[in-house]
């Protein structure tokens, strides 16, 4: 779980607590916890000392996942802006698109938790990033290959015994 | 009920991702990324991928979704007696294997009884090859420009032209915005960069980003590329290849025209209109490409395109948003004009 340890050099930051649907508090900084949609809407409305959510729909193994991801896609696109404005030339997009591909490559079972929870919290790049994940798993797949990746039932073939 | 049982067994195994997704939103945004190879063979999966594949909602998704789907390659051969499309699918099995085998489109006959004679292939965009149907009723200011091969980006298409007006000779990159139908420009690099006359330059596309090849000097061809959209500063000379490495049988390589970078992390380049290279950048290593059924003759003609295939009829694309801007109610309006 994430410590809400924070260094004394800094100001301290606005936080948000998100709730797992097991339990668990996860407390993150405000504008990590904003790249969801769904939090964004609404949260000006908010009180301040009222800002936990409760998600329902996220176990805390996949929202340890989700916020790692919106972490350092708030951190580097900081760099990258820094970077823009210092006008030094950055592969910083390339490095993130990197970290993508790599933080994406799990197996079916997380890659269903990560796709159902940010279309829960609509964050459409991490959803773009595991629907396109998904599609390229079936690329290339024979119909037998894809039902065996993915459990599918083989229903499609017409049972010669059934009555018309 | 001995089927219902076999389901609760499945559903509980847990691989099943598919089984668990709300179809509509997910199930359908995943399938409307598959190409249309992959989009044939889903359709054979389930009842369910079934349904929802031969859906026509699901069409008017998949255009929309078009531009995440990685392209194939059409090449367009001819003769003076015949004409051939074939499609190459870019994977790296067919890469592996020389000759290609690819598989026949159509006819010139077919697009001869629905285009006649005077069709050209100006490139492809969204899935959809871009045909100018009178070729020799356009204006004539427009022929030359017409005259080169256009490469789609961003919902526009990008040609390399001259301005007869200017005094210098230097290329000019042409735009033209499907979604709000008009003509516009892009920069090139500074003109003591880009300083040979527009014939030397070819453009394309590398990794979304818009490129154009260099074919002046003797000993390199440069490839430069466009690092952010419509931001001349941007330009970059991106890498060189060795002229002597892309000559065929010690004929002069005048013109290279890049195609697309393919799966297999090779470049694919169209060279003299007439031969395909496959070039590796790193290890500055070129194959000469053959095409199974391409008669091998230095008289004939050959086009590449970078082409998503589909199985989007074109009657139900007309109007409909491809990514391009364009108003809901204007949309709506030109959908029902063309029921």
């Amino acid at each position: 779980m994430k410590d809400s340890f924070n260094p004394s050099i800094e100001p301290p930051k606005k936080t948000v607590t998100l709730v797992s649907s097991d339990g668990y508090d996860f407390e993150v900084e405000e504008e990590v916890a904003l790249e969801s949609q769904v939090i964004k809407d609404g949260f000006e409305d908010k009180a301040v000392d009222d800002r936990e959510y409760l998600l329902f729909n996220v176990h805390s193994d996949t929202l340890e996942l989700i916020i790692k991801y919106c972490e350092k896609h708030v951190s580097s696109r900081k760099s990258i802006s820094a970077a823009a404005a210092s006008s030094s030339s950055s592969n910083g997009e390339e490095a993130l698109k990197e970290w993508d591909e790599h933080f994406i490559s799990v197996d079916t079972n997380t890659l269903y938790d990560i796709l159902m929870a940010a279309d829960y919290l609509n964050i459409k790049s991490l959803l773009d990033l595991a629907i396109q994940k998904v599609a390229d798993t079936i690329h290339g797949r024979s119909p037998e290959q894809i039902r065996k990746k993915f459990n599918i039932e083989n229903d499609s073939i017409i049972d010669p015994w059934a009555s018309e | 009920m001995e089927k219902e049982e076999n389901k609760m067994v499945v559903e509980e195994c847990g691989q099943e991702l598919f089984a668990k997704l709300p179809i509509e939103v997910l199930t359908t945004n995943i399938l409307s990324r598959l190409n249309f190879k992959s989009v044939a063979q889903g359709s054979c999966v389930s009842k369910q991928w079934h349904r929802i594949l031969s859906d026509s909602d699901f069409l008017q998704i998949q255009i929309t979704n078009i531009s995440k789907i990685d392209s194939d390659i059409l090449v367009y051969y001819g003769t003076k007696t015949e004409k051939l499309a074939y499609y190459i699918e870019d994977n790296e099995q067919t890469f592996s294997g020389n000759p290609i085998k690819p598989f026949k489109l159509f006819d010139y006959a077919f697009i001869r009884n629905s285009f006649g004679r005077d069709y050209k292939i100006l490139g492809s965009c969204i899935g959809f090859l871009w045909l100018s149907g009178h070729y020799n009723t356009t204006p004539e200011a427009l022929q030359s420009t017409i005259e080169r091969v256009s490469v789609f980006l961003h919902g526009r298409h990008h040609w390399l032209t001259v301005d007869e007006r200017s005094l210098t000779d230097g290329p000019l990159i042409v735009s033209f915005d499907l979604g709000v139908e008009d003509f516009g420009s892009v920069p090139t690099p500074d003109s003591h960069l880009f300083k040979y006359s527009f014939e030397c330059y070819y453009v394309g596309v590398l990794e979304g980003n818009l490129s154009a090849v260099e074919c002046s000097s003797e000993s390199y061809i440069h490839v430069w590329v466009m690092k952010k959209y419509n931001i001349k500063e941007s330009w970059v000379k991106q890498f060189s290849i060795e002229h002597d490495s892309l000559c065929r049988k010690g004929l002069d390589c005048l013109y290279v025209e890049l195609i697309k970078l393919c799966t297999n992390g090779e470049l694919l380049l169209l060279c003299n209109s007439n031969y395909l290279v496959s070039y590796n950048i790193k290890s500055r290593k070129s194959r000469f490409l053959l095409v199974e059924g391409f008669p091998e003759r230095s008289g004939c003609y050959l086009e590449a395109h970078p082409l998503v295939g589909n199985l989007i009829s074109v009657k139900l694309a007309r109007g409909m948003d491809c990514g391009t801007k364009r108003s809901t109610s204007e949309k709506k309006k030109e959908m029902s004009l063309t029921n």
